[in-house]
């Protein structure tokens, strides 16, 4: 996630020109909503160790994913589909000796699959929005892991393009340590071509530290949490939110904080945590993966209870 | 066009929101490497599932390809070198039971099968001998075998069991599975249940197989259970419905009167408000005996005069006056995790007066049947997949329910005409897929409609309508067998077009036996009785079943089934009271010199043309389990409904005014079955039982001695190969 926003490319920039404000708008409503649900859910989960409560979730997902699959798809025809693939890899079998037939069969099995990723394409759309959110909001729990004391925090903040090197000399460069944290050098490191601001701080303890950026009314606040490394399970549902502001998919993938003032100088302000690992079954894997393949076994289990055709 | 500003603005805020989600899919979208993570399960379904099918076809086709010639000279050498020796590269044999030559001729002289008429100039067309008696099960076991009834075993659809004077079914036998285990309330079953086929003698197509080649035989009667053979099979005529069953349908009433139906069973049901709650009756439970029957409840529920909505596990299908709803899957419970999967057609009759609902017999789901009825049993799976499900049931088409009256004839001719619909796709994918070796399908359609619609042929049978309707005005069925000729004819050219682009194939439709009107019954056993061959016991009730009511001691002589007469043999059956050999043949002698030239009071017609003795008309290792006579009726007569089952009646000759009116069951001479070939057929009289030796020739296989049919001399254009056959054949 922390990434995000080197690999998006120019479509990005083309595309935010004209999408940034009604999805700023959009976001500014929906992240409080989705905030407050799923810090309710991760509370009502937290008698389970971060990995049971990643099954749990996979098992929703997987609920939810096949409800949304069946009223948004064409079930018919992806029955239809379904059925001539499997009708034609028969084929394949009960006319192995005639050659002609099965590459023929061969051939319609993979026009048919190609059929099935048609249909395919309007639930993923209306399935990816949600999805995007919901995944955001594991992955405060998930993709990054509390500082533990005595390790060493990096924290950028990026002005806006446009303002004058006396932004980034001046008031953008303001950090307002608190207790708990300490910094090697107190002034950060400044890349004017860049606009940014890197600070190198110390975790001195276990505690969620606010940082404030700016001066006078133009500050900016973002948490840094230091956990006990003795307490890794009470680590998993520490909300770690690790960036503010930043692109419109920034804001998608961040959503804990409230987006930063239009008057502000900040663009966005990161602190780089460490990624997390939760194992399942002594396998460390990563929380997307284990979620991605969870969730689809769970939909498959619960599919023809619930009469999908996926 | 006019334009209206208020409600542009109106559509304008929807609009942008759609272009909004719609951008910001695409958005998301462009950012792949984020979008590939977070899209996952949400899409990741049917991406993955799509790229694994289409990963797996091409490592299929790798394996395919490098597999292929191993298997071809695996083939080879076991094939023995197949179509080497072979006049043709593939024969198709389209059956249409029971067409009726002087049907087809007469259309055809008036220009309305053009398609047949094409065929017949191409090649030929003959009559067709068909089997003494000329049922199909006989019939097309002849076919299939080659062989007379006394070497394959069928002289009828029921045969008797000497032991206790019953009927079972002649083709086929179900036992229960023999080893059980008892667990509480519930039976398991360590074996299957064995279903033995009693027809004997083998199928010509397995010896071709044997020869490697291939082939695929779509629902030709009496290939059920499916044997295995170098193809595909797909079985027809005795396989059962789900209840185990030839076929019984049920019909839902809120009628008081309780009703007995021949084929079907009436469920009276209750309408309360708008609503009618009742059960789908399935077959018995045998996980767990005490519970009975397994039931589906169903809820019908009527929203207007010419509406209901019926609703079954979850899923709703309208019900219509008269229009049947599609294929519906039903799934019995049987006890945790075992489901027994059967289809049905439903078709909503009447709303008011009276509530009432017709159910098709529970067929076999094909893509699940609780029996094999294929071979491979993938086979029926694929069907279904393929064309969706089909009727599986032996005789698919639920001639009682109209026989019944509960119907109309609009309802059976659809039942028919759709259940046809299914067995073309069948067939031409079998065509499809057998681009050389044999392809065999028999559609059934023709030979129901005839048996249903014959009444309105013939205005001085008892069954025509304005017989039974003073006020009957023609409805549009009078029709209906030459709009069925012409749709055949219509399937020919079809068949044609996809068959005869070269000169590789051969094409030849056959029909089993013609068709004849079904006026009047004859009982047999009052006649017997008339005449001191049976006696009933003292104060016997008439409307017995199953010659309950006969005193055996004094019977030399019965009826039972559709083909003829059993003497009451001593030794052989369980009463039996005739001395075998001269007694028994003198007693056979004396009744057929009286029952031959029999006349019917009515009118002083002779309704018997011949009686047939069957130590003279069968030869072979299972003759003994023929009726000793068979009873070759004129045409117009048919034994009587009554006596088929057993029954006992009031009169020797009775009118038959059911809707099957229709009949074959005469003396096999006067109802010959038709043989068209795109090929010259240069042989005089051809039978039903020389297709077999003649598709042996064919392909230049050695025709087995056995066979009792000869290979018929037709003009494929070639020579035959080098080292053909001279078939080595035993006359009949």
């Amino acid at each position: 996630m922390e990434t995000a926003s080197n690999i998006i490319g120019p479509a990005e920039s083309v595309l935010a020109s004209f999408m940034g404000p009604p999805v700023h708008v959009a976001l500014d409503y929906i992240n409080p909503v989705m905030n407050a649900v799923f810090d309710g859910l991760f509370m009502v989960l937290s008698f389970a160790s971060p990995a049971v409560v990643l099954v749990i979730l996979s098992a929703l997902i997987g609920v939810l994913m096949l409800l949304i699959w069946r009223y948004t798809s064409n079930q018919k025809a992806i029955k239809d589909v379904r059925n001539q693939i499997a009708a034609h890899l028969l084929a394949t079998r009960l006319f192995k000796d005639n050659l002609a037939v099965t590459f023929r069969a061969q051939r319609k099995i993979v026009t048919q699959a190609l059929r099935l990723l048609v249909h395919s394409i309007k639930p993923m759309i209306i399935m990816f929005i949600p999805f995007v959110l919901l995944m955001s909001q594991i992955g405060y729990h998930y993709e990054f892991r509390p500082f533990h004391p005595g390790e060493r925090i990096h924290v950028v903040a990026t002005l806006k393009p446009g303002l004058d090197d006396a932004a980034l000399l001046g008031p953008g460069s303001t950090l307002k340590l608190p207790e708990g944290l300490s910094a090697d050098r107190f002034d950060p490191c400044r890349a004017i071509p860049i606009r940014t601001a890197d600070w190198r701080l110390t975790a001195d303890r276990p505690g969620a530290f606010p940082l404030v950026f700016g001066q006078g009314s133009d500050t900016l606040e973002l948490v840094v949490h230091v956990s006990d490394p003795a307490q890794t399970d009470a680590d998993g549902f520490v909300r770690v939110s690790a960036v503010r502001g930043g692109t419109v998919l920034d804001r998608v993938l961040y959503s804990a904080d409230p987006s930063i003032p239009e008057s502000s100088i900040y663009e966005s302000i990161q602190v780089r945590y460490q990624h997390r690992t939760t194992p399942i079954l002594g396998y460390k894997v990563h929380w997307l993966l284990s979620l991605f393949v969870l969730s689809i076994v769970f939909a498959l289990v619960f599919k023809p209870f619930m009469k999908v055709h996926i | 066009m006019s334009h209206n500003p208020k409600l542009s603005q109106d559509i304008r805020p929807h609009r942008r929101v759609f272009r909004c989600v719609l951008l910001a899919a695409a958005f998301f979208l462009t950012c792949t490497s984020i979008a590939d993570a977070y899209i996952g399960p949400g899409a990741g379904f049917a991406v993955a599932s799509s790229l694994f099918v289409i990963f797996w076809t091409i490592i299929l086709a790798v394996i395919n390809l490098v597999f292929w010639p191993f298997r071809w000279i695996v083939r080879a050498i076991r094939g023995r070198h197949a179509f080497a020796r072979s006049e043709i590269q593939r024969l198709v044999i389209l059956g249409l039971d029971g067409m009726e030559h002087t049907l087809a001729e007469k259309y055809m002289a008036d220009g309305k099968m053009p398609n047949l008429k094409r065929l017949a100039e191409l090649g030929g067309y003959k009559l067709l001998g068909t089997t003494t008696p000329p049922l199909s099960p006989v019939a097309w076991s002849s076919f299939l075998t080659g062989v007379n009834p006394g070497k394959h075993n069928i002289y009828d659809f029921l045969n008797t069991d000497r032991r206790n004077y019953t009927p079972f079914l002649s083709s086929v036998d179900i036992q229960s599975p023999t080893k059980t285990l008892k667990l509480g309330k519930y039976v398991i079953p360590l074996n299957k249940p064995a279903i033995r086929l009693l027809r004997k003698g083998k199928p010509f197509w397995n010896t071709l197989g044997e020869h490697g080649i291939f082939t695929s035989i779509i629902r030709v009667p009496i290939t059920w259970p499916p044997e295995k053979c170098r193809g595909v099979v797909l079985s027809a005529m005795c396989v059962p419905d789900l209840r185990g069953t030839q076929g019984l349908f049920s019909f839902y009433s809120t009628r008081s009167d309780s009703a007995e139906h021949t084929g079907g069973e009436q469920i009276r049901v209750k309408r309360v408000g708008d609503t009618i709650r009742t059960e789908i009756i399935g077959p018995e439970n045998s996980l767990k005996p005490s519970a009975g029957a397994m039931k589906i409840p169903i809820t019908v529920e009527i929203k207007s005069k010419d509406l209901a909505v019926l609703k079954i596990d979850g899923e709703s299908f309208d019900l219509r006056p008269y229009v049947y709803t599609p294929w519906v899957t039903l799934k019995f419970k049987a006890g945790p995790g075992a489901t027994v999967s059967g289809i049905c057609r439903f078709m909503l009759v009447s709303i008011e007066p009276e509530f009432e609902l017709y159910a098709m017999p529970i067929n076999l789901d094909p893509e699940k049947p609780a029996m094999p009825i294929s071979h491979p049993q993938a086979y029926s799976t694929y069907l279904a997949k393929r064309y969706g499900p089909y009727a599986t049931l032996g005789l698919a088409e639920d001639t009682w329910v109209l026989n019944e009256g509960l119907v109309d004839d609009g309802a059976f001719l659809d039942q028919c005409i759709s259940i046809d619909a299914e067995r073309e796709q069948q067939f031409f994918d079998a065509l499809e897929n057998t681009k050389r070796g044999l392809c065999v399908c028999v559609f059934d359609g023709t030979d129901r409609i005839q048996h249903m619609f014959w009444r309105y042929l013939d205005d001085t049978h008892p069954a025509h309508p304005k017989r039974l309707d003073p006020n009957y005005t023609p409805n549009g069925y009078e029709t209906a067998i030459e709009d069925l000729y012409l749709r055949m004819d219509e399937l020919v050219g079809e068949t044609m077009k996809r068959t005869l682009k070269d000169d590789k194939t051969m094409l030849m439709v056959i029909s089993d036996h013609g068709f004849n009107a079904f006026r009047r019954g004859i009982d047999l056993n009052v006649w017997l009785i008339e005449n001191g061959y049976m006696a009933l016991k003292p104060g016997a009730k008439l409307g017995f079943r199953y010659l309950s009511e006969v005193d055996w001691s004094k019977t030399r002589a019965f009826a039972l089934g559709l083909a003829g007469l059993f003497i009451n043999v001593k030794g052989r059956e369980s009463k039996g009271i005739v001395e075998p050999g001269a007694e028994a043949q003198k007693l056979k002698d004396e009744i057929i010199a009286k029952l031959t030239g029999l006349k019917d009071p009515q009118d002083n017609q002779p309704a018997i043309r011949r009686v047939f003795d069957k130590d003279k008309c069968y030869q072979g290792p299972f003759r003994d389990t023929a009726p000793d006579l068979v009873i070759g009726y004129h045409r117009g007569y048919r034994v009587d409904w009554d006596t088929a089952i057993g029954k006992v009646t009031d009169a020797v000759f009775h009118d038959n005014t059911k809707a099957w009116s229709g009949d074959h069951c005469i003396d096999p001479e006067l109802i010959p079955g038709v043989f068209f070939c795109s090929h010259r057929i240069r042989s005089e009289s051809p039978r039903l039982m020389d297709l077999g030796p003649t598709a042996l020739k064919l392909f230049g296989v050695n025709i087995p001695g056995n066979m009792d049919g000869r290979p018929l001399d037709i003009d494929t254009g070639r020579q035959p190969p080098k080292g053909a056959v001279a078939p080595a054949v035993a006359t009949a």
